[in-house]
């Protein structure tokens, strides 16, 4: 294989790469890689290739022989930082990045991947490489959007917000930014917006697993809320039992189960307004948002029976009834539902 | 040359009046004689490329690449000076009659002609005369739909959207129904879209011409865009011809997806192609094919161009069942239950279900290998075969049913949310 046939080789395997075919692309690395196997350009590009096959034993074996080929490269020491990362192994990515960077100071790439690497462990030790990087290249979303992650990290919300925004006014069509946009909703309350932020990140890239994830876990929150809200509810019918008249007790199990009913319709048809189908799947297939049915569908039949108690003669269900002692007895078990409930209602924390 | 005061002079002269003939041909004329023939044609170029007919022109040029002066006229050349010699190929002629003078007529042309055709080209194509031989290969299809197994919905739509506007010019003139645009078949891989486009080429009697990434990408920049317009031609030179983009995310990828620019390139020049900017695409059929249509970039999917969609599925059980008979038509079996092995092939590909027959032929194979004695594949082969291949459309499936769930606007894969909600993958 002569020089520009090599040559020729690379353009294209880097065009293929760039195509997302990475098996096409290793297979011309491979002709140039058996006439020079020491070419640091070639064992980059095969490295690129295998992480994006997702091998990553592979994509680390061949980083590691790129920089052997050629240690003065921060390209090299990037891409085996990068696959590091991506296995999780930190410590070896941060050693990786930093090399990188003490070769290309100016390289926004090497700041950013810096901050990417430290940010899980340290974000206050991030923050510094994040402002390089958006220093270094203010036209690049990507260095605005991990800015924003380390900000939110350290609790600066409105800033996160901001950077995201910024991201968004250079490329509209980034989904990390509204995916991360929607997790800042979700935490201030505003549920339909954040599921429809979630939508809005899968629309610009549908095979994106976290913002799925997000939107499942946001849909089971909400169910979950709604249940801790109907055993709150069980736990105020109880007490007004022992307290209230007749006639009073059923106009609150009314109100409380006509609430809880108008809370569950609320959240199905914002979900399937801001999710559409995929609400029905996750009802249907996600254990935890079945779980959180049956607890509401257990609550309103609470609530529910003690309304209907009030309203039926004395002297058949009524009376069954006062043997419990006035829902005396339902109080610790309400009780108990209740603190499970609202347990597992808090915001999550990625 | 350099060293005459005159021809510097005039050099000058001509610098400051380059309109001026006359003089540029005097000067022509002096570097002719002093030896600088190669300075002499590039006056002399200039001259009758404003005057084609200018007869002391191409005298000129005719003693300028004769070689034309005698040797004892010229001056001795300076080393540096000297122009390169003509090449060998264009000295046939005896050295007898070269002496003479500058006599065109000894000159071989065709000789010279046929030496040099592979590298100077003709000036001039006349009429359909081609350059060289077509770079693609263009093939007749012989295939027709209803050699396409099963399918019924896949070819219901294909004549809806294409064959019957073409098969009926009165009723599509009656109809005002445009034959601009193309048709994008997408759906998952091994369905049998190529076959599909060579049986829709069968079906309209037009020449097949097949195109994939390798046809097109090239290391040097601009070239791959010289290569998609090379295709072009070649169809229009063809017409009528089915032109199939085979896998057209790669070819026209999302603009934003691409980090190259020369790929961006390619796809705003595949944009200009399918528009007819430069020569209109009329007897140009365009279809193409893909796996992830969501990944080919919106502007290709606009009116006018790849415009009409049909989402090819995996076979259906007719279909399973002709591709089966197919796949063991040249092999010996025995009492094999295609309606049973169809049906229990839900979700295989077409591809798949050569696998199975391809296995099920391995495992008689050993066997027969084993034991030393030849046999039929029989069924139990082909249930062993079953045990072994999965389908292999899943990958694509999980694909799918997240683009349908989250980025079906404006119902562009309405008709494969259909089949996800059919199969219960919903």
């Amino acid at each position: 294989m002569t020089p520009a046939d090599a040559r020729g080789e690379l353009v294209h395997a880097s065009t293929l790469l760039d195509l997302g075919r990475p098996q096409e692309a290793r297979t011309r690395l491979g002709a140039v890689l058996a006439a020079e196997p020491g070419n640091a350009f070639a064992l980059r590009l095969l490295a690129r290739c295998h992480h994006a096959s997702g091998d990553m034993a592979q994509a680390i074996a061949a980083a590691r022989a790129a920089v052997a080929a050629d240690p003065e490269s921060e390209h090299g020491h990037r891409i085996l930082a990068n696959a590091y990362n991506s296995t999780g192994e930190r410590a070896a990515a941060t050693v990786e990045a930093r090399e990188a960077l003490r070769l290309a100071p100016d390289e926004w790439r090497c700041h950013w991947l810096l901050a990417e690497c430290l940010r899980h462990s340290d974000p206050r030790a991030a923050l510094p490489p994040a402002y390089r990087a958006r220093e270094l290249a203010p036209h690049e979303a990507d260095v605005h959007v991990l800015y924003g992650v380390v900000v939110k990290q350290l609790g600066r919300t409105e800033e996160a917000r901001a950077a995201y925004l910024h991201a968004l006014s250079i490329n509209p069509n980034l989904a990390t930014a509204h995916n991360n946009i929607a997790v800042l909703d979700r935490a201030n309350g505003r549920w339909a917006r954040a599921l429809a932020g979630f939508r809005t990140s899968l629309r610009h890239n549908p095979q994106q697993k976290l913002a799925r994830e997000n939107l499942a876990n946001t849909l089971v929150l909400l169910l979950r809320r709604l249940c801790a809200a109907g055993y709150a509810a069980v736990v105020a019918v109880v007490f007004a039992a022992a307290f209230a008249g007749a006639d009073l007790l059923r106009i609150i199990a009314v109100a409380l189960t006509v609430g809880l009913l108008g809370g569950l319709a609320w959240i199905l048809v914002t979900v399937r307004r801001s999710v559409g189908p995929y609400a029905g799947m996750v009802l249907r297939t996600d254990r935890r948002a079945v779980a959180a049915l049956a607890g509401i569908g257990v609550a309103v039949l609470l609530v529910a029976a003690a309304g209907i108690v009030q309203a039926v003669p004395r002297h058949d269900v009524r009376a069954a009834v006062d043997q419990l002692g006035h829902f005396g007895h339902l109080l610790p078990l309400s009780a108990i539902g209740l603190m499970i409930a609202l347990r597992s209602a808090r915001n999550p924390r990625r | 040359m350099d060293g005459s005061p005159l021809i510097d002079s005039l050099r000058k002269a001509v610098d400051a009046a380059p309109q001026d003939v006359p003089l540029r041909l005097h000067l022509a004329g002096l570097l002719l004689d002093a030896g600088a023939t190669a300075e002499a044609i590039s006056h002399l170029g200039v001259v009758l490329a404003a005057d084609p007919a200018c007869a002391a022109a191409l005298e000129l040029m005719q003693r300028a690449v004769g070689g034309a002066r005698p040797a004892a006229q010229q001056p001795a050349p300076q080393p540096t000076q000297q122009p390169a010699p003509p090449p060998a190929v264009a000295q046939p002629a005896p050295p007898a009659q070269r002496s003479s003078g500058p006599d065109l007529e000894d000159f071989d042309w065709d000789a010279a002609a046929r030496d040099l055709g592979d590298i100077v080209p003709p000036m001039f194509l006349d009429g359909d005369e081609m350059l060289t031989e077509p770079a693609y290969d263009v093939e007749a299809s012989t295939v027709r739909l209803s050699d396409v197994g099963g399918m019924a919905q896949v070819k219901k739509r294909l004549e809806a959207a294409f064959l019957a506007p073409m098969r009926n010019p009165e009723l599509r003139r009656l109809y005002g129904k445009s034959l601009k645009g193309g048709l994008l078949l997408y759906g998952p891989p091994g369905c049998g879209k190529t076959f599909l486009a060579r049986a829709v080429a069968g079906e309209l009697g037009a020449a097949f011409f097949s195109v994939t990434l390798a046809d097109v990408l090239d290391m040097y920049i601009g070239q791959s865009e010289r290569n998609l317009s090379e295709i072009f031609a070649t169809a229009r030179r063809n017409a009528p011809c089915v032109l199939f983009l085979d896998e057209v995310d790669a070819l026209g990828q999302k603009r934003s997806q691409l980090r190259s620019n020369s790929m961006r390139g390619t796809v705003n020049q595949l944009l200009a192609e399918l528009d007819g900017v430069g020569s209109p695409n009329d007897g140009v059929f365009v279809l193409a094919a893909t796996n992830a249509p969501w990944d080919v970039d919106v502007a290709l999917r606009r009116p006018g161009r790849l415009d009409r969609t049909v989402l090819v599925l995996p076979p259906d059980q007719p279909a399973r069942e002709a591709i089966l008979r197919h796949h063991l038509k040249g092999r010996p079996v025995a009492k094999i239950d295609l309606a049973a092995t169809a049906k229990r092939t839900e979700g295989f590909s077409g591809a798949d279900l050569a696998h199975v027959c391809e296995t099920a032929a391995e495992l008689a194979l050993l066997d027969s290998a084993a034991t030393g004695t030849v046999r039929m594949i029989e069924m139990r082969d082909v249930e062993a075969a079953l045990a072994e291949v999965r389908p292999s459309v899943g990958p694509w499936l999980e694909s799918a049913r997240n683009v349908a769930l989250f980025a079906n606007e404006a119902g562009a894969y309405d008709d494969l949310l259909d089949y996800l909600k059919k199969r219960k993958l919903l």
